[in-house]
């Protein structure tokens, strides 16, 4: 990919990212801020696949915005559906004070990490499925099954905590 | 400071990670909340992989685990949103609302 198109792609990618992510905190419908965090995981994925970690983006295409999403949004219909009823309201002044903290915050993370002196490296793109893959059945193996047996019983378990109970006669 | 290099990367993330928390700090919707907590999942995968990508040589295992990192914080993440929505709808059948401020008592 020529230079120019890569840094137009990723201007692109990197300013949905941030305007999505902003549009979750502020929207007050909870569907529309679901809509906004789709566009988000999105763009996400669009990054990682423009830092070369094509895997990893296809996965996050995968998982989150098809999965992880979707639940979400069957959690917001089985819960307070579209037409939330009123939620009480924070104080508008704590609001603003947690919306200052959080603004500072980052001013201060960005203040660091343009002050740290990273060692710029401009290396061309190599493709790191295979070596992923590679790293996945060898070094990490166990913590890889170990993690496929987590999901299962946190699948369960979830299944476990809604199911309505059964009366016994 | 170039434009697609690592600060751009790691201000991205930073940015995600606020907004995240400011999302878990300000709602009263649990699910509201929970969507703060996936933006910083993602701010935290996305600082591993843009380290991955720009360490020495790319295809060092120490440069590869960095996506490895990643897959686990998706994977962790799609167990904690099941487990999580699972409690907030048992939560819900139990107080008929999905806000946390009204979620005060131990024993229903």
């Amino acid at each position: 990919m020529s230079t120019h198109l890569h840094h137009f792609m990723f201007a692109l990618f990197a300013c949905s990212t941030l305007a999505s992510a902003l549009l979750v905190v502020l929207l007050k419908n909870i569907l529309h801020a679901a809509v906004a965090l789709f566009l988000c995981l999105g763009s996400i994925a669009a990054l990682y696949i423009l830092l070369g970690a094509d895997f990893v983006g296809v996965s996050q295409l995968l998982i989150y915005a098809g999965g992880i999403l979707v639940l979400l949004i069957f959690g917001i219909f089985l819960t307070s559906g579209i037409y939330q009823k009123k939620e009480s309201d924070m104080p508008w002044i704590l609001k603003g004070l947690i919306g200052m903290l959080t603004v500072g915050f980052f001013g201060f993370l960005a203040w660091i990490i343009v002050h740290v002196p990273f060692a710029s490296i401009d290396a061309p793109y190599v493709p790191t499925t295979r070596a992923l893959g590679e790293l996945l059945l060898s070094k990490y193996l166990l913590p890889f099954e170990l993690i496929s047996l987590l999901l299962l019983f946190a699948l369960i378990g979830a299944a476990m905590v809604v199911r309505k109970e059964v009366k016994s006669q | 400071m170039e434009m697609a290099g690592l600060h751009s990367y790691l201000l991205i993330a930073a940015f995600l990670f606020c907004a995240g928390s400011a999302c878990v700090l300000m709602k009263r919707n649990v699910i509201h909340m929970l969507m703060g907590v996936e933006l910083i999942f993602n701010a935290s995968a996305l600082n591993f992989v843009a380290f991955s990508r720009f360490a020495p040589s790319q295809l060092d295992v120490f440069a590869i685990s960095g996506q490895v990192v990643a897959l686990f914080v998706i994977v962790l993440a799609a167990a904690e949103a099941a487990v999580a929505l699972a409690l907030v709808l048992s939560l819900f059948q139990m107080i008929k609302s999905s806000d946390v401020s009204k979620m005060s008592s131990l024993k229903g």
